[in-house]
């Protein structure tokens, strides 16, 4: 069976060894005003960030105004920062705000799950259930049907998922972004896993 | 799960994720190996999982994100800007949380200044209006006096010309 596994998309920044102290001083001169040094704190975080945004926010155009906007606010509110240690998790914290401010401006929620499955159930309709599925995940079939399931989650469980299988963050770091407990976090995950997995098998038939 | 001696589906996820201790992780492992239905049940998870990480792949922020965010921190305006006088008094500023405590200082006391000033000149027209009134009640009244007044006493009740008459009253006053 091998070691545990932790699924990552893409490698944290502030797992990577050498870094922290780079940071530091990156964020000192980033508060006394040094925007270029905010300018290299922005090129590592940006893709994190906004991969986290548009996973969860409504269209691409508004994962991109949200990201800008946390960056904006993450800047301008730099002086408030005391631990540098926890710069990510903040800034993650500030991105999660815009996200559901923004959610509140477009009402746009699909919370209800019985209303998301009606637009699931649609999108499954189209695609071809022919062939196999490498196949239909080639063509993007596949595909469509797990963003499908992904978008109809409730907010809670599909922002922990996010953070936990596409952002590899641990449940600590989680816990600490969405200010929820450990095992909250852990339950979350899971429940998120157990309804994408009945959905796969309630539509695999169609 | 309700299968005795079997890990939870909870704890499965868990262990995906890498969050057991070694113990633990240790115990899942063993138990894998040797439980179909649990190792049928991880596989699900890691399949699903892995599915949902082709499905949502990564994307590089876009290019022009950078540069209309530094746009707005280096003209350090934001949406809702404050424009004209309120910008130069530094207002916008202080809205945005970056006042210099100086400038918005001399931009107080020069619109406080600016208030005072304007009270103080309505009052000096108001006051000269009034004095006008006064001046022009006086004059009628003088030229009222003149055609009518038979004891030829101006409006402090001073005599208009000398009078050397006595008082017809006064013996008779001192008597009583």
């Amino acid at each position: 069976m091998g070691m545990t596994e932790k699924s990552v998309n893409s490698v944290s920044p502030a797992q990577t060894g050498a870094e922290p102290l780079d940071l530091d001083l990156q964020l000192r001169k980033a508060k006394s005003g040094d925007s270029q040094a905010f300018g290299a704190i922005y090129d590592r975080y940006a893709a994190r960030i906004f991969n986290f945004v548009s996973h969860l926010a409504g269209s691409r155009q508004d994962a991109e105004d949200i990201t800008q906007e946390a960056f904006f606010l993450a800047y301008r509110s730099l002086k408030n920062l005391r631990d540098h240690a926890h710069f990510e998790q903040w800034l993650y914290k500030i991105a999660r705000n815009e996200i559901y401010k923004n959610q509140r401006k477009t009402k746009s929620r699909p919370d209800s799950l019985d209303d998301a499955d009606k637009g699931i159930l649609q999108i499954l309709k189209s695609a071809d259930p022919a062939g196999n599925p490498e196949n239909r995940l080639l063509s993007g079939e596949l595909g469509k049907k797990i963003r499908a399931i992904f978008k109809s989650l409730p907010m809670q469980y599909k922002e922990t998922l996010v953070l936990a299988t596409l952002q590899g963050l641990s449940y600590q770091e989680i816990s600490g972004i969405l200010g929820r407990s450990l095992s909250s976090v852990k339950t979350d995950v899971y429940r998120a896993r157990l309804i994408i997995s009945e959905k796969m098998r309630k539509y695999s038939s169609l | 799960m309700g299968r005795r001696n079997c890990i939870e589906e909870i704890a499965l996820s868990a262990y995906l994720d890498g969050e057991l201790n070694e113990d633990a992780a240790k115990g899942v492992e063993a138990h894998l190996v040797t439980c179909r239905d649990c190792s049928a049940s991880y596989e699900s998870m890691k399949s699903d999982r892995n599915l949902l990480l082709e499905a949502l792949p990564d994307s590089p922020a876009p290019a022009h994100m950078k540069v209309q965010l530094f746009s707005r921190i280096d003209a350090g305006t934001e949406a809702r800007q404050v424009s004209g006088i309120w910008a130069w008094a530094g207002i916008g500023q202080l809205l945005h949380g970056r006042s210099k405590p100086w400038a918005f200082a001399c931009a107080s006391f020069a619109f406080f200044a600016l208030i005072l000033s304007g009270f103080h000149i309505e009052h000096r027209i108001e006051d000269g209006r009034v004095l006008a009134q006064i001046d022009r009640f006086k004059a009628d009244w003088v030229a009222r006096d003149k055609a009518a007044n038979p004891f030829d006493i101006d409006i402090n009740g001073a005599p208009l010309r000398p009078t050397t008459a006595k008082n017809p009253f006064k013996a008779y006053l001192n008597e009583r």
